[in-house]
């Protein structure tokens, strides 16, 4: 009866150990962007930054960090971002499209939905040295 | 088995006309001096007469035929799904403790299941999402919360649609 029961219950918690045991892939860009005459772009992050700089007045982007790593229930990425600050990015939900974050960084708490392998969340505006910070995260 | 049982077996065989030539004249040996596998012999003949003409009658072949399909139908042996689905009944009837914990379990799977669909895929949630222009569809901005001295915008970029938010110290805006 005790073997039987185990069984049980062992089975009952299958269902949810499926979505807690999902990990999402992370990657997460930390842009420097400036107003440097004679603008550099680091040919890495050329085609994302084409359109912060046709919206934003910076013309220097420079790729200060790239981090991978991974989320899920239990655990939250959390990486240092320059400038002394903290990324944390929490796993709020998931199926195999679409992820649900919760994103923390200096000043902002906020909440999205992205595809996976689609558009980068993009994160903006804390200050750091001459310009300002752009933090695209993407789920993998 | 005697050999007087085996001949009797046969007669139907015999009567069908697939005996072999040996078997044939065994049995017709045997014929000669019994009078019980004659006279079974005779009734079996008779019989498959009957059925002949039967057969070639549509007036009675085809009303007799649904009573012989469901003759058919009642002897063939149960499938195996109808046979565990019975000892299931069975064991469930014996077992009362036991087929209530099976339902118990049952609803739980089927709640969790239920449960997950609603939950796992990421959309819906309450509330009224942000949905930033209409962009790639790629990212929704469900909230934000800024801390005391900041402000936030969300926007979308020209060209992709990519979703920003911009943070900003409170009064540089």
């Amino acid at each position: 009866m005790k073997r039987a029961l185990l069984t049980a219950f062992v089975f009952l918690l299958l269902p949810f150990s499926s979505v807690y045991a999902q990990t999402v892939p992370l990657e997460v860009w930390v842009i420097g962007a400036s107003r440097e005459p004679g603008g550099r772009i680091d040919p890495e992050i050329l085609s994302l930054v084409q359109d912060f700089k046709r919206d934003f007045a910076y013309t220097s982007f420079e790729l200060l960090q790239k981090r991978t790593g991974q989320v899920d229930q239990q655990r939250p990425f959390r990486t240092p971002i320059p400038g002394g600050r903290d990324l944390n990015v929490a796993l709020v939900g998931a199926d195999q499209k679409r992820v649900e974050l919760k994103v923390t960084t200096s000043g902002v708490k906020t909440r999205v939905r992205i595809h996976r392998g689609g558009s980068p969340f993009v994160v903006g505006g804390p200050a750091y040295r001459d310009g300002v910070l752009i933090i695209a995260i993407f789920a993998r | 088995m005697t050999s007087h049982c085996r001949h009797q077996r046969s007669l139907s065989t015999y009567v069908d006309g697939e005996l072999k030539a040996s078997q044939v004249r065994q049995l017709e040996a045997h014929l000669t001096g019994c009078d019980e596998c004659r006279l079974e012999l005779a009734n079996l003949q008779n019989l498959q007469g009957v059925l002949r003409r039967g057969l070639q009658d549509p007036a009675v072949a085809a009303p007799l035929w649904p009573g012989v399909r469901a003759r058919i139908e009642a002897g063939r042996p149960p499938g195996l799904l109808t046979t565990w689905v019975r000892r299931i009944w069975e064991a469930g009837w014996e077992r009362p403790r036991l087929s209530l914990a099976g339902a118990a379990v049952m609803a739980f799977l089927l709640f969790s299941v239920a449960y997950l669909q609603w939950k796992s895929p990421v959309g819906g949630p309450p509330g009224q999402p942000l949905v930033v222009g209409d962009g790639q569809g790629d990212v929704v901005v469900e909230a934000v919360e800024t801390e005391p001295g900041f402000r936030a915008m969300v926007l979308t970029t020209s060209e992709r649609g990519l979703k920003v938010i911009w943070v900003v110290p409170q009064g540089r805006i």
